[in-house]
């Protein structure tokens, strides 16, 4: 197995239908891999896209050794292209597709293949996934489009049902737990691992955000038995990032539900559905780089999930 | 690697491989050139990944090998502003190369030669010899009809045929065609490659009027052109060129034969009061002469008469003058055939004095 694919066990199942695809020359030309944040798409389209440009695979798997996967380990392979926000959050403009289209109407400069990477495809304003639209349907030859999202759902659908889907699962919570351990994140509750990968959970670990889990959980309590006033509560969401505050605050609510339904209160977790709508609204423009007044749509959003 | 070369050797190659060499790099690695010392011969490579340009010099004094990666801007301002004649050393230490010259020494920082992402030779290739000034003229004849940014990507690029032993190329914007052949008898298979719009300007930049024989090789991804100083390697666009031959118009009684410069001054004289938008020309065709018409939305007209034998039925048919004026420069002077198809109102332009067929041109119409 190759060695970034075996480094993510979850990801072993997926990586063995590319492998099966690429062997039996079934590789669909355009393929949406969607799932959740922190289950290692990225890493995945990459080592995708290596096997796919490497000189000598061996049963699809990129050889680690040739001048192509050196170009690539390092990003500079000619043959493969990123199209992706030129800022985080940023979207996706319209120019930036009509640079990787004309890059697409070449040939490959290695003699293999050509892998254009797109990530987050949530990203793409609408014109620019017209744009798209022609190519993803006939590409030229030997090219893979790999695009990437969180939500499919948010997709434009013409561009959606031109792909085959592949779902990165996300890994049990006890398999990420065990995961985590080994790269010494050790104090995880479970009910964080059912919303996000554990790369993600790892990468927050590097940044030292992993403890506004617990704040964002503390505080939210507090709020709800009223012994945290709204706007306070606003004021210390604003201070973390949006996708961190917005993560942190599903998670919570999702553990709320949970515990409603344990204790047979239908009725309030039906509330608490519908209070978790508002949250993934939010979190769905945040997604696709909406530029919004933040402390406004905390404000709006704790008054819907006041008791 | 250690090396010295004379000056004056250095800077020609140099600016050669330094121009292509985009400003606007995606990778940090791109802003610097290749440079290669083996068996005492030095190379250097610049890319911007669509084309790729190497620059040979021989080395006559004693040289060590090696390969390192230098930025391209800098050494380029380095040699130009040493003195005249002076010889430049260079000798890589660890990760930086130290260039001295008379009595300047600078340091430059260097990025490792593995991660240059350089051509790859392309297999199943075709190859044949040609003169440069021939294949000049192929690309000079056809060039400004290359399409611009055009959704149709295949015609962004000029085509490049090889038939049965003759050497064509063919560039439309799918408002005229351009197409120019020349014999070459010592091809024998067919091939057809894209070759982009930039790799067509590089070559042009490239290639001199002369005699010299470059080597072409058309490979399954990439054209190679080859001569003893340099190689200029371009990706090719990946598609099918639409056929060129559907648009030639068929022989017909309906021709004239006109002084190309007779008809290109009228053709400018004209078009000075045709409208700056369209450019529209309108010419009409009598028995015994031509007319050339043109208004603009300021109702100001100018009108022009050429004398001509001509036999078929008169007719009238509106031109963009800017292609007319685009054939005629390329046409050598004396005499111009232009012929009316015998269904479609295209026109076909070529040499009345040269042989037939070395430079074609259609033109299509525009309502007026």
């Amino acid at each position: 197995m190759s060695s970034t694919i075996s480094n993510y066990p979850w990801q072993a199942p997926l990586w063995h239908d590319f492998q099966q695809a690429v062997t039996l020359n079934r590789l669909p030309h355009a393929l949406l891999l969607h799932g959740l944040a922190g289950t290692g798409k990225g890493v995945f389209a990459k080592a995708m896209a290596q096997a796919l440009l490497c000189e000598q695979p061996l049963e699809a798997m990129a050889c680690q050794q040739c001048r192509s996967c050196h170009l690539l380990k390092i990003d500079h392979h000619p043959d493969a292209y990123y199209l992706q926000p030129t800022e985080v959050g940023k979207g996706i403009k319209i120019d930036a597709v009509r640079d990787a289209l004309a890059w697409l109407a070449l040939s490959p400069q290695q003699n293999r293949a050509k892998v254009l990477i797109i990530a987050p495809l949530e990203q793409l304003n609408n014109a620019a996934a017209n744009a798209l639209l022609k190519n993803l349907e006939e590409p030229t030859a030997n090219t893979t489009l790999i695009l990437i999202a969180e939500q499919p759902a948010l997709v434009l659908a013409t561009l959606r049902s031109r792909c085959q889907l592949w779902l990165m699962p996300l890994p049990t919570p006890a398999e990420s737990q065990v995961w985590l351990a080994t790269q010494g994140v050790t104090k995880i509750e479970e009910a964080w691992l059912t919303q996000q990968g554990p790369l993600q959970l790892l990468a927050r670990h590097q940044a030292g955000t992993l403890d506004q889990q617990q704040l964002i959980e503390q505080q939210l309590d507090a709020f709800l038995t009223q012994k945290l006033a709204l706007l306070k509560f606003s004021k210390s969401l604003q201070s973390l990032t949006t996708s961190d505050a917005l993560n942190g605050l599903q998670v919570a609510w999702q553990r709320h539900i949970t515990l409603a339904l344990q204790s047979h209160q239908q009725a309030l977790a039906q509330q608490y559905c519908e209070q978790l709508n508002a949250i993934m609204h939010l979190k769905a423009l945040a997604l696709a780089g909406a530029n919004l007044n933040w402390p406004l749509q905390w404000d709006a959003l704790l008054c819907q999930l006041k008791p | 690697m250690k090396f010295t070369i004379q000056r004056e050797l250095l800077l020609k190659p140099l600016q050669m491989v330094v121009g292509v060499v985009e400003r606007r790099q995606t990778l940090p690695i791109l802003a610097n050139i290749l440079v290669t010392v083996k068996n005492q011969q030095l190379s250097l490579l610049g890319t911007d990944l669509e084309v790729e340009m190497i620059g040979r010099i021989a080395l006559s004094q004693p040289a060590e090998s090696g390969q390192v990666t230098i930025p391209a801007k800098k050494l380029l301002d380095i040699c130009r502003s040493v003195p005249e004649q002076a010889l430049v050393q260079f000798i890589l230490e660890e990760n930086r190369v130290v260039v001295k010259a008379g009595r300047s020494r600078f340091v430059l920082q260097t990025l490792p030669a593995i991660d240059f992402p350089f051509f790859e030779e392309s297999p199943s290739a075709h190859a044949f010899e040609v003169s440069q000034g021939e294949l000049r003229y192929l690309l000079e004849q056809t060039h400004f009809a290359i399409a611009s940014q055009d959704v149709r990507y295949y015609l962004n690029g000029m085509l490049l045929e090889l038939s049965e032993q003759q050497l064509r190329t063919v560039a439309t914007d799918g408002h005229r065609m351009a197409m120019c052949t020349i014999r070459l008898p010592q091809i024998n298979d067919f091939q057809q490659v894209i070759v982009p719009r930039k790799g067509v300007n590089e070559l042009l930049r490239l290639l001199e009027a002369n005699d010299d024989l470059v080597k072409v090789t058309l490979g399954q991804h990439h054209v190679r052109v080859e001569s003893s100083d340099f190689t200029l390697t371009s990706k090719l666009i990946d598609g099918k060129y639409p056929d060129y031959h559907k648009v030639l118009p068929k022989p017909s009684n309906r021709l004239v034969n006109l002084n190309r410069d007779d008809f290109k001054q009228a053709l400018s004289r004209v078009a000075i009061l045709s409208s700056e938008k369209f450019r529209g020309v309108l010419i009409k065709w009598s028995e015994d002469a031509l007319v050339l018409e043109a208004s603009n939305p300021e109702h100001e007209e100018a009108e022009e008469r050429l004398e001509v034998s001509y036999l078929g039925a008169s007719l009238a048919l509106g031109f963009n003058v800017v292609y007319l004026l685009d054939v005629l420069n390329s046409l050598p002077p004396g005499d111009v055939r232009m012929v009316l198809g015998e269904n479609d109102n295209s026109i076909l332009l070529e040499s009345a004095v040269l042989a037939q067929g070395i430079s074609l041109y259609v033109v299509m119409p525009v309502l007026l």
